[in-house]
């Protein structure tokens, strides 16, 4: 905005907007939606860890999934909503009310005073349970400035740990350690918290302790989805080497009829071509301890060359920016794009009831090499617990106990849908219907599914993109690989990953839209090592030989 | 006239007695630049409007965005407001707009007249408002004060930040230092006071700018959505500007377990419609504004 | 009169010069969970950093190139219309076109580049024209030599009816008598414009010239970070986008007090020099008390 057009923002003039991003395309991840996070850098976990013992995992076995999970990571899948619904909490964990925040990325919800579904969860819950619900983006501030004014409710949610410098001093000094009572078998007296899986654990212990159980709705990672009615011309989005999935890009992409076979997201597009060269999840180490970033290899510099080469062909959409991918892929426009995980194939439905997305299994580019599969990396979110007494700790612990419960538990049902009849009705095909006049009530389950959640399982209303999840899950999770520094801290990666990560994309989409040349990649990757990289690699060293198991 | 001959100007002729009749040329010149700089502005807005009511299919047929609905339904409007968060927050912007362009244009007409004549501690004080120009407080210290002042979550932590901009000032106080000395000077001599100058002669003059400012005010409070971000708890205190970009996230953001499950809209038409619901009041008030930006405000003045 | 500036003063010192106080933060380290008391102290640290980044000329550069942009293509713009509405004959063509012109300012970013996109874009309509008439297409939006061009008539097209009001509001203040006067004397148009119209205007526009001149260092945040991959961060990057990429996204607090610091410093610098400047053809300014 231009000064001269008089300022339109009350009380605030625009220099501290900087802290407002107001983004719609952002690469960073600052919270965001659980569902569409890019792949961060391996993210600042844990400090001198090791010595903390992870959550005991005890599957919940309640529920059975028609299509069963592994404990590495695939999820269950559901072809259809259970009929019964078990109890996994058996009393109410609260003697009084308690407060908490979280952010929603739903509509926010009908105040507690006044809405009904609110009310019937207190007394589930045995005590109000009164949340301060910030909107993204926005949320960092907010708890920003909630910290300085020492107006932290019982419960907060962090994001995932980006944009919070020196957090280990910060929960060191604001939150309670609860190690003791998540740790080993001391999880199993929270049954819904002790069956989150192991991965996701490692990934929030933070200065070797626990400090909350982690939020996250999958570890399963970043795939390509396409539309099959595009690339079934060509021979199927399914490849065997690089060279027959760039024939086949060439061949599908017609300006003249508004066909590209990706969409724009160079950074996403780069790190798939990267699987299929082998390149490391974020950190991979050597059997010395050494630890090689992503960026430095020439696996992932390949694979930014072949971006750039499918970007010369004309294969990429021509606008960097595009405001409905899924609904662009959905019609025909775009022939795939990335995905935040598997089981979110269900999207494209959306747009095209009729239509079942192809997800695309990495393989090896030149036919031979082993190709990787990226879980998750960088923490997941996490809620913690403001410093008070052990009593008010458990009970806290057993609202999110609650919350997390899983899918197919009376629980869950509650929070995520209400009371049958009053809030929701069933369906024919047994799937939950929110009444439209308790939508805004319902609102709330959004804020609750940030709070705390179980791992999500593959559900939709279309069972044949369930059984496809599924399917391709237990293939891709044969050649899964896992950041070396999951579960390990650096300071220093805290403060300054962000920013450098952001420099390093910036030349990543110079180079693969053409406007810069390799080399001025490997000049940036030499930057990068300059201005913080080496330092966050010895900090990582430091704490993986201090014991923490390297990325399984 | 007893027999009405057919109009060959479409316009009345508003043409005052002292202009005379331009040549054709520059007629069509006109014409051309203000047909053609409408119709810039006008296309992408009905685009707005049009996708706001288009219908499902046709958003998904056409890429996202819809020249004119071929079956406009009211969905996108419905969902929005759907329960009663909508109204609440309705209510809570014209208050905080209302009011609080009232109490910015209070301050903001005083300051400026005061500091556009001599004045004791004139000259400090318009420096102390000068430099806010320049600098900024952050948001840690700004919610810490509101803080102190016991306005968190209260509607006045929404107006009263708000309630002097150095740049509405500078230019209202540009306008009053236009004001012929010889109006005031002679109404002194009359014994009036400040404040009575200020009402009665200064205010009536200085309509136009007073208009302008009071608009640039209103358009501040009722854009403001983050100082509420950060002051305000109570989802029913939320300004109109807030709820309505959860829509525009909640489009984003479904997840696939909730699709099919609840039918929505397509976030496109939500956008569009979120985009609608808050240009409304803008173009509502506008109108009513405009009159004082017209030539012939002002008539002999100084005569008077 | 001194009872007059009471509300402003104290507005003034509630909101203004006690929350501002704060922005010492660019002295320290800042953690919002020690709070100012308790964070360390590191002097000019913070803007040795952010103006060692290599990064920071490059934004300089593009900034004062739009800056420049803005101020020759831009500014005069809001103008010319104001003095074309009040030309209108018509009083319901005046209203009606006033009522357009000024709507895509309420518009967001966002919006208003996904509507270019639609026009301009890659595959927006401009170049689905020229494909099918077999012609190559044109990268508006995605060539970054061109960019300046492209982020000013964005502006342009989203603020200049905005900003005609206030030139409305001055040339409303115009006495009609001048005008009735000047025409029976037998001044033609262009002489009444040139008489009456334009130094009507001379005030309100020198003062926003000033005001900008100021402010000279904000050329938009918003506006660059969204078309940050489509033209590079070569081309995109602008002073307000370099800030928060290097500190505040980070959650650096005290980066982003920092160049809010250095920012205003500057900009009192150059609001002092335009301001001379100004004394220099016979204005006010913004700081003398009385009018010439």
């Amino acid at each position: 905005m231009n000064a001269q057009v008089p300022p339109t923002g009350a009380g605030f003039s625009r220099r501290n907007f900087l802290s407002l991003t107001g983004l719609s395309v952002a690469a960073v991840a600052v919270g965001g939606s659980l569902a569409s996070c890019t792949s961060g850098d391996a993210g600042a976990g844990a400090a001198a860890g090791g010595a903390v013992k992870l959550p005991t995992y005890k599957e919940f076995t309640g529920v059975k999934p028609d299509l069963p999970g592994t404990a590495q990571g695939v999820q269950q899948g559901f072809l259809r909503m259970p009929s019964t619904f078990v109890t996994s909490v058996p009393k109410p964990p609260l003697s009084g009310p308690v407060t908490a925040m979280t952010e929603t990325f739903n509509v926010p919800p009908t105040p507690m005073s006044s809405n009904p579904f609110w009310k019937e969860l207190n007394t589930k819950l045995g005590g109000d349970l009164k949340l301060t619900i910030g909107t993204d983006p926005g949320y960092p501030e907010k708890f920003a400035t909630m910290l300085a004014g020492g107006d932290l409710p019982d419960m907060v949610w962090l994001p995932s740990n980006q944009g919070i410098p020196n957090i280990a001093q910060m929960l060191n000094s604001q939150f309670a350690d609860l190690t003791k009572y998540l740790s080993g078998d001391a999880v199993l007296e929270y049954p819904n918290l002790a069956a989150l899986k192991p991965a996701v654990w490692k990934s929030v212990i933070v200065d070797g302790r626990l400090w909350g159980p982690p939020v996250q709705s999958t570890s399963m990672g970043q795939v390509y989805l396409g539309n099959p009615r595009l690339w079934n011309t060509v021979g199927g989005i399914q490849s065997k080497s690089a060279d027959e999935f760039y024939r086949k890009a060439k061949e599908l992409t017609d300006p003249r009829r508004k066909v590209y076979a990706l969409a724009p997201d160079y950074v996403n597009a780069v790190h798939m071509f990267g699987e299929w060269h082998g390149a490391p999840n974020g950190w991979s180490a050597s059997k010395s301890g050494k630890l090689t970033n992503r960026f430095e290899t020439e696996e992932y510099q390949a694979a930014i060359e072949f971006a750039a080469k499918l970007f010369a062909a004309g294969c990429f959409y021509p606008d960097a920016t595009i405001a409905n991918a899924v609904a662009a892929v959905a019609q025909g426009t775009i022939g795939a794009y990335v995905e935040a995980d598997p089981s979110q194939n269900t999207k494209l439905r959306q747009y095209d009831p009729a239509l079942a997305a192809d997800i695309l299994i990495p393989f090896g580019w030149d036919g031979k090499t082993k190709p990787t599969y990226d879980m998750k990396a960088g923490g997941a979110a996490f809620t913690v617990i403001k410093k008070t007494s052990e009593s008010k700790i458990r009970q806290l612990l057993g609202v999110l106990n609650y919350v997390a419960a899983p899918f197919g538990t009376a629980e869950y049902l509650q929070v995520n849908f209400g009371e049958e009849g009053k809030d929701f009705t069933f369906d024919s095909a047994g799937n939950p219907v929110v009444s439209k006049s308790a939508q805004a009530n319902v609102a709330l389950s959004g804020a609750l599914q940030i709070l705390a959640t179980p791992e999500q399982p593959i559900y939709s209303m279309y069972p044949e993109d369930t059984r496809r999840a599924h399917a391709a899950e237990m293939s891709l999770i044969e050649f899964a690989s896992f950041s070396a520094t999951t579960g390990a801290y650096s300071n220093t990666d805290v403060k300054l990953g962000p920013k450098l990560t952001s420099q390093l994309y910036d030349k990543l989409t110079d180079v693969v839209t053409g406007r810069a040349k390799i080399g001025d990649w490997q000049a940036a990757v030499k930057r990068w090592r300059a201005e913080g990289g080496d330092k966050i690699r010895s900090e990582y060293e430091a704490a993986l030989a201090k014991g923490v198991t390297a990325g399984s | 006239m007893a027999i009405t001959l057919p109009r060959l100007s479409p316009f009345k002729s508003d043409r005052p007695a002292w202009k005379e009749r331009p040549s054709a040329l520059y007629q069509t010149l006109k014409g051309v630049i203000v047909v053609g700089i409408s119709l810039a502005i006008l296309i992408p807005l009905l685009i707005v409007v049009s996708t706001s009511l288009a219908d499902n299919k046709q958003i998904i047929a056409s890429g996202g965005y819809v020249l004119w609905p071929m079956h406009p339904t009211l969905d996108a409007y419905k969902t929005i407001f759907n329960g009663s968060l909508m109204f609440q927050a309705v209510g809570v912007s014209v208050f905080v707009t209302v009011i609080g362009t009232a109490v910015a244009l209070f301050t903001t007409v005083t300051m400026a007249y005061a500091t556009s004549r001599p004045t004791l501690f004139g000259r400090p004080v318009l420096l102390l408002v000068l430099f806010t120009l320049l600098f900024a407080p952050g948001l840690i210290p700004m919610y810490l004060m509101i803080r102190q002042l016991g306005l968190l979550d209260s509607l006045w932590s929404l107006i009263l930040p708000g309630a002097l901009s150095a740049f509405n000032f500078v230019v209202m106080r540009s306008f009053f230092m236009n004001i012929p000395a010889e109006l005031i000077e002679s109404a002194r001599i009359d014994g009036a006071s400040d404040f009575t100058i200020l009402r009665k002669i200064v205010v009536p003059l200085s309509k136009a700018v007073i208009a302008v400012v009071g608009l640039f005010y209103a358009v501040g409070f009722w854009n403001a959505f983050f100082n509420a971000l950060l002051y305000i708890n109570d989802t029913a205190k939320w300004p109109i500007q807030l709820v309505l970009r959860t829509y525009v996230l909640q489009g984003k953001s479904l997840t696939a377990n909730q699709l099919g499950i609840t039918q929505m809209p397509q976030p496109q038409a939500i956008q569009m419609a979120v985009v609608v619901v808050a240009l409304v009041p803008i173009l509502l008030v506008y109108p009513f504004l405009q009159k004082h930006f017209n030539k012939g405000v002002i008539t002999g003045a100084i005569k008077g | 009169m001194i009872l007059m500036m009471v509300p402003g003063v104290v507005f003034l010192a509630l909101f203004f010069y006690v929350p501002i106080l704060g922005n010492v933060i660019a002295f320290q380290d800042f953690q919002p969970y020690l709070g100012i008391t308790q964070s360390d102290w590191v002097g000019f640290q913070n803007f040795i950093d952010l103006y060692s980044n290599p990064d920071f000329w490059n934004a300089l550069k593009n900034t004062l190139v739009l800056a420049a942009f803005q101020l020759v293509l831009f500014f005069p713009i809001p103008l010319l219309l104001a003095v074309m509405v009040d030309s209108l004959i018509s009083n319901r063509v005046r209203k009606v076109f006033q009522s357009i012109v000024y709507l895509p300012h309420f518009l967001s970013w966002v919006l208003v580049i996904a509507l270019f996109q639609q026009a301009l874009g890659g595959a927006g309509f401009v170049n689905n024209m020229l494909r099918n008439f077999g012609m190559g297409t044109i990268p508006f939006m995605t060539n970054p030599d061109t960019f300046p061009w492209l982020i000013t008539v964005q502006l342009i097209w989203k603020d200049s009816g905005w900003a005609m009001i206030i030139f409305l509001a001055a040339l409303a203040s115009v006495d009609v008598a001048l005008y009735e006067a000047a025409a029976a004397d037998g001044a033609g148009r262009w002489r009444r414009l040139w008489h009456i119209t334009l130094p009507s205007l001379r005030t309100v526009t020198i003062l926003l010239l000033i005001l900008r001149i100021g402010d000279i260092l904000s050329v938009g945040f918003e506006q660059f970070i969204l078309q940050r991959d489509s033209v590079g961060a070569g081309a995109a990057e602008v002073l307000d986008t370099f800030t928060y990429y290097a500190g505040v996204i980070g959650g650096d607090w005290s980066a982003g007090a920092a160049a809010g610091l250095a920012k205003g410093v500057v900009g009192a610098l150059l609001i002092f020099a335009a301001n001379k400047l100004a004394h220099h053809f016979g204005e006010p300014g913004i700081f003398q008390s009385k009018a010439r």
